[in-house]
This record gives C-alpha cells, sequence and structure tokens, in this order.
C-alpha cells in the first residue's frame, strides 16, 4: 500500500541530492567571512528544518489518530518522530563539526539556538522509551498520540523563544532580513532543502512500508499459529519457519 | 598556513558530508534488512496457508 509510486519518489530524490551537490560544491560561492566550511551550512540547516517539521507534522499525524482513531495515523506519526530523531542526530554531529571549525570549540553551552535543539532532541528521545513501555496497543497508541502532539506543541513555542532570546552567536538563516544570502546561495540552500524534504520523505514512505511488511507477517502468524483447543493447523512437519520471528503489539 | 586552515575546512566539511551518508546509509541497510525479512517470511507463511487451505 505504502510502496506504491515509492520508486519514482526514490529516484526524484536522488536527482534532487545530486542536484544539490553539484550546486554545493560548483555553484555556490564559497563565503567570505566563513570560507569553505560554510558549506556544512548546506547540509546543516535543511537538516534541522526538516526534523523540527516532521516533529510537527507527528504531532499533525497523532491529532488525526485521536480523532479518528484509526490506528495507521499513530503508525505515521511514530515514523515520523523515528526519522526526525535520526536526523536530529544527524544536526548535532554536523553543528558540532561547523562550530569546531568555526568556533573552535564543538560545543558552546550559553547558546540558545543549540541548547534548545538539544532540549527538542532529549524529549523526543524518551518518546521510544515512553511508547514501548506500554504492553497493550491500543493504550500505547494513545498515549504516544498525546505525548507526540504536547511535545509537537513545544516545538514551534521553542522556535519562538530562540528567535526572541537577545544576544547570539549562531548565525541566522532565515531572518527579515532573509539571512543576508546572495541569489546564488539563496538558490543552493533552497534546492538543499527541497532535496532533504523529499528524503524524509522517501525515508517515511519506505519505513510504512516495511511496517505494513511486518504488519501482514503478524497476521499470517496468527493464521497459522494454533488457537486454544482447536489444535495446531499445520502438522509437526509443516510448522511454518516463523519461531524466530518475534511476536510483537507495536508497530516497531 | 593558508593551506593547513583550507585542508582543515575541506577535511571539516568532509566530515559533515560523509557522516551524513553514513547515517542514512545505516539507516536504509536496517530497513532494507528488515523489509526483506518480513517479505520473505510472509511469502513462505501464505504459501503455507495456500496449501492447507487447498488440502
Amino acid at each position: 500500500m505504502h510502496a506504491k509510486g515509492l520508486r519514482g519518489l526514490a529516484a526524484t530524490t536522488l536527482g534532487a541530492g545530486a542536484l544539490a551537490t553539484g550546486l554545493i560544491f560548483f555553484y555556490a560561492p564559497t563565503d567570505a567571512d566563513q570560507g569553505f566550511v560554510q558549506k556544512i551550512f548546506y547540509l546543516h540547516v535543511p537538516m534541522a528544518i526538516v526534523a523540527l517539521c516532521g516533529f510537527v507534522a507527528a504531532a499533525v499525524m497523532a491529532v488525526m489518530h485521536v480523532r479518528s482513531g484509526d490506528r495507521l495515523w499513530d503508525v505515521r506519526s511514530y515514523v515520523a518522530i523515528h526519522l526526525s530523531i535520526i536526523l536530529g542526530v544527524g544536526v548535532l554531529a554536523t553543528g558540532s563539526i561547523w562550530a569546531k571549525a568555526s568556533w573552535g570549540h564543538w560545543w558552546v553551552w550559553d547558546e540558545p539556538t543549540l541548547v534548545s535543539f538539544l532540549i527538542v532532541f532529549l524529549l523526543y528521545c524518551t518518546y521510544q522509551p515512553l511508547r514501548f513501555s506500554i504492553e497493550d496497543p491500543d493504550r500505547q497508541a494513545r498515549y504516544a498520540s498525546v505525548f507526540a502532539i504536547t511535545a509537537g506543541m513545544f516545538v514551534p513555542l521553542n522556535f519562538i523563544a530562540v528567535r526572541m532570546a537577545e544576544a547570539y552567536t549562531h548565525p541566522r538563516v532565515l531572518s527579515t532580513t532573509g539571512g543576508h544570502m546572495p541569489g546564488e546561495m539563496r538558490l543552493t540552500f533552497i534546492v538543499a532543502l527541497i532535496a532533504m524534504a523529499l528524503l524524509f520523505t522517501t525515508l517515511w514512505r519506505l519505513e510504512l512500508a516495511a511496517k505494513g511488511a511486518a504488519a501482514r507477517l503478524r497476521h499470517l502468524r496468527r493464521q497459522v499459529e494454533p488457537t486454544p483447543g482447536a489444535g495446531r493447523r499445520f502438522g509437526p512437519a509443516q510448522a511454518p519457519p516463523v519461531a524466530a520471528v518475534p511476536a510483537r503489539s507495536s508497530p516497531r | 598556513m593558508g593551506t593547513q586552515v583550507l585542508a582543515s575546512a575541506e577535511l571539516h566539511v568532509a566530515a559533515a558530508y560523509l557522516l551524513f551518508v553514513a547515517l542514512v546509509g545505516v539507516y536504509l541497510a536496517i530497513i532494507r534488512l528488515r523489509f526483506t525479512r518480513a517479505t520473505n517470511q510472509a511469502e513462505v507463511l501464505t504459501r503455507l496457508v495456500r496449501e492447507d487451505d487447498e488440502r
């Protein structure tokens, strides 16, 4: 179901990624102030924006789950958070590399942008332990959705709070002045942002397809497993090779 | 001095981009492994269920 059109989307993502890479290294001018290190910006900032948007999108999907009761929305929300956490790791790592090259420090604790992103990241890191500490599938989905909605509301609030902070050394990319980016840099940045958003969508759909296959497997397992008082569906010689697959009630 | 700064900058940029590629690569490998395993096992189970129904 989720695999439909995935091939085309993956090809588009690959094309956008190649175009963005070409623009970053062969079209965008080298920054006069920061030099070549500024090229990290085309990777780091789109990743941060897409990760934060992923958290907000997960909150919207969680709202859909709470409203409709459809478990599929919960799975979609879960996958969006999972992917955003992975991108969050990338944001923190590439940001640290840039900070080391530009500021001479891996991390600066009095910088609101860095610390606020870390807080959001750590908040979402508690999502999975919370989710999988609940065994009942319906309760698990409901509690996870409530968490996703609450944390999702925190993301824009956090973003606004950081923007209102007085002093920061972290560069502003999306400001009212457009971050003073020349045309070539702006175009490259937009293409990189689109490529990152496409990558997120492709991976999100891929993971959903994998979860769909796992759900189908669980359904088949239930069909072949012996029901109480009904005996085995298969004889011992025909026992299906599913013993190695752990039965899970969660969309892990 | 200038060459050293350039080499250092290139190293940092390369590290950031390689890290990103590795992150996505590992993620894709894990999902692909899970997907392939689930698909294979689902095929075996489907066949067994069909054979059992025919019998």
